[in-house]
């Protein structure tokens, strides 16, 4: 089974390959670090750093979403249109397997295109004098992983529903995991009153974000950019918390959902 | 007709889109024996598709559907029958060698380049690693035919093929051998009288 889900993705692969939209936004991604690089050539010590970090975690913010939503909004039901898994499936694939290994092929799209972004980072790094950056190497993680729950939730809902819809959905999910982890953050310190005891229970039941050491550290001081402000209730400053093993292994366990949620609705879809 | 079991059959099949609307098909029924050949037509919009999709487990259809002896969709039948999808879009921007090869992959369940390459020869594909986006019309329905007829299978379900000499040929090939060919046109031309029977449907009833 692991074979065929392996050949599989790699045919979906060769497709995805051939997206131009695919390479000119990864291509923009490495000019929008070559211009951040420059911009920050100039600055002070801690400015330098933190103004390189922002622009990368804004980097990875709008185009890694823009990836996930874009790559999961086409994993089903364009492909059902096409009859592109017709004939896939009528001759013998079973479904299950040509899910896993259309998602598959995402999820190692999105995780390359990152993993690009993330080398090209290191050699702005490099490049400013500021050497390999490690937080930052471990915030291209963090946001892979919940870019990758993003793409998953986006590829379930492209098994019955188009790919404006799926794509909406898939944003829908990111916000809503960003706030209940930042909102979490403020119950915890007692600032949502009689909303605390609702924002616990929502927080251990939705998604989360995770959000890596590094950014939050950026938000806390308002040196975040505009991708990552700093998080305020009645204009005042809430502290938030770096991710622990715990968000982790709950985002892991919400991709898991996502992915039988897609194998589940490729079941019995017309094809 | 041959006394071997049925390599299809099909009783009192319906296929409905969406709950509570019309079918768009209802009350087929046939059978097809190692070897039988049977034409489904139609005007555009008539059921055909929906019959062969059916058979093929890629739409939820009630009544009962027996290919190669065995559930229509369950992984060893599908493996055994060879599928040519009508329109061009099934391509998406796979190139001819890829997609014939992984449909043949599937149904060899090895990496069968030498199968692959053979299908695409006997459907009259002559560029096999061209761009996707060249592709022109003439050479997808030849991709559909090289992916219906990769590996030989046991029933070939074609639809809407083009009436191309080798075609002909694969279809006779395939009879001769044994296989079952079941394909759907709105065009009958040729097929009429290569096939041996037809079903006409209008509006999704067999007439």
């Amino acid at each position: 089974m692991i074979a065929r889900i392996a050949r599989l993705s790699r045919y979906e692969l060769a497709v995805l390959l051939r997206r131009r939209w695919l390479w000119a936004l990864v291509a923009a991604g490495i000019v929008v670090v070559a211009i951040a690089a420059i911009a920050v050539s100039g600055d002070a010590n801690q400015a330098q750093s933190d103004n390189f970090r922002a622009s990368g975690a804004s980097l990875l913010l709008v185009g890694g979403l823009t990836l996930a939503l874009c790559l999961g909004a086409t994993a089903i039901f364009t492909g059902g249109i096409t009859g592109g898994l017709g004939v896939l499936v009528g001759s013998g694939a079973r479904r299950t397997e040509l899910t896993l290994a259309r998602v598959a092929a995402r999820l190692v799209t999105l995780a390359a295109a990152l993993g690009v972004w993330c080398a090209a980072l290191q050699v702005g790094s490099l490049a400013i004098g500021r050497g390999w950056d490690g937080p930052l190497a471990v915030h291209v993680a963090a946001s892979g992983e919940t870019h990758a729950m993003v793409l998953l939730a986006t590829a379930a809902v492209s098994t019955v529903l188009g790919p404006f819809i799926a794509g909406l959905v898939g944003l829908i999910v990111h916000v809503t995991a960003q706030a209940i982890t930042n909102l979490e953050a403020a119950a915890d310190l007692g600032r949502l009153g009689s909303a605390n005891r609702l924002t616990h229970v929502l927080y251990n039941l939705l998604p989360r974000s995770v959000s890596s050491p590094m950014i939050v550290q950026l938000q806390n001081r308002g040196a975040g950019g505009p991708a990552a402000p700093q998080f305020e209730i009645n204009n005042v400053a809430i502290p938030l918390q770096a991710a622990g093993i715990g968000t982790v292994l709950w985002t892991l366990f919400w991709c898991g959902l996502f992915a039988l949620l897609c194998v589940r609705g490729m079941r019995r879809r017309t094809l | 007709m041959t006394d071997a079991a049925p390599a299809l059959l099909v009783r009192d099949l319906e296929v409905v889109y969406q709950r509570g609307g019309e079918p768009a098909a209802t009350a087929v029924a046939f059978t097809l024996s190692p070897g039988d050949g049977l034409l489904l037509t139609g005007d555009h919009g008539a059921g055909k598709t929906s019959v062969l999709r059916a058979v093929l487990g890629l739409v939820v259809a009630t009544g009962e559907i027996t290919v190669l002896g065995a559930p229509p969709g369950s992984h060893e039948v599908t493996a055994r029958v060879g599928y040519g999808p009508q329109g061009r879009t099934f391509l998406e921007r796979h190139t001819p060698h890829e997609i014939v090869r992984v449909v043949t992959g599937l149904r060899t369940g090895r990496p069968a380049s030498d199968v692959a390459n053979d299908a695409m020869e006997r459907a009259g594909i002559v560029t096999r690693r061209r761009d996707a986006r060249t592709v022109d019309v003439e050479d997808i329905r030849r991709v559909a035919l090289a992916c219906a007829i990769a590996a030989d299978p046991a029933l070939i379900v074609l639809d809407d093929p083009w009436e191309f000499p080798e075609t002909i040929a694969e279809i006779e090939r395939a009879r001769a051998r044994g296989a079952a060919v079941l394909v759907a046109t709105d065009e009958p031309g040729g097929f009429t009288d290569l096939l041996g029977r037809t079903i006409t449907l209008v509006n999704g009833i067999a007439q």
